[in-house]
């Protein structure tokens, strides 16, 4: 077996980190969490609820 | 078979009780406002393989490590203490000494309510970096901020900045727990996660100033 499909020395790249967005507040990029299990609230209205609270402190 | 880890990905193995959740909070806001993953055993379902293997592949998966042994102590119920921590701590530390090329770049932070207190129940420790929290989520926070940007070599913000944002992130928070129907100190961990990351991306520059 060559070294290029032994799967004892190949390391299988991990699929990158999903980047939601970049945050003024930090400067940084912000990270989609590492999805193995499922939310209990859409996206959606986390989105909708983030929004309005951030609204509320202006 | 080998995986790489990412260099992005920090794994977290801490107390999953009600008294450490406000320290676990500010660890995940802190690194995710650092701009890097975090990954736990909270995030792990109840399928598929064994919970031991799941931790296996988050340690293999992840560059960096906190490790808080705040909760060696008796728990009241069983007069035992709690060694999930300290054993996940020593597979990372294994999997640092001998593992791969990708797996000995590992950087390790170790967290507990005393700096020196590691000395009484576990002295084969001397000479790593061991911090004290004294049990406050913001000292945490402030030790995650820093170590990371001192073991990545990333230009972050800094300790004071990512404590007021987390502040301000805090004051949000009920609000945002009222209008998604949680509990504010009960939000399950992945929807947690999901609102501190929407929250980072829509809060403006100046929230924190």
């Amino acid at each position: 077996m060559s070294m290029a499909t032994n799967p004892e020395t190949v390391a299988p790249k991990k699929p990158k980190a999903v980047v939601l967005g970049r945050s003024a507040a930090t400067g940084r990029v912000v990270l989609a969490p590492a999805v193995t299990k499922k939310g209990t609230v859409s996206v959606q209205r986390i989105e909708a609820a983030v929004k309005s609270a951030l609204s509320k402190k202006k | 078979m080998a995986v790489e880890a990412s260099l992005d990905d920090v794994f977290i193995n801490c107390p999953f009780d009600d008294e450490f959740a406000p320290s676990f909070r500010a660890l995940l806001f802190a690194i995710m406002s650092c701009g890097f993953r975090p990954r736990s055993a909270r995030e792990l379902d109840d399928g598929g393989q064994t919970r031991i293997d799941k931790i296996y592949s988050l340690i293999e998966a992840c560059r960096y490590g906190i490790h808080d042994l705040s909760r060696t102590e008796l728990d009241a119920i069983n007069n035992l203490p709690r060694f999930n921590m300290p054993l996940e701590l020593g597979l990372f530390l294994g999997a640092k000494r001998f593992g791969n090329k990708t797996q000995k770049l590992k950087r390790v932070l170790i967290l507990d309510v005393e700096q020196h207190r590691y000395q009484r129940f576990i002295s084969d420790l001397a000479g790593m970096d061991i911090h004290g929290h004294g049990g406050d989520p913001l000292r945490a926070l402030r030790e995650t901020r820093d170590w990371l940007a001192n073991v990545s070599r990333r230009e972050l913000p800094s300790a004071d900045r990512v404590q007021r944002i987390y502040q301000a992130f805090l004051e949000s928070l009920p609000d945002i727990a009222a209008t998604l129907e949680f509990d504010p100190d009960r939000i399950p961990y992945i929807d947690f996660e999901r609102i501190a990351g929407q929250w980072l991306i829509t809060a403006p520059e100046a929230v924190a100033d």
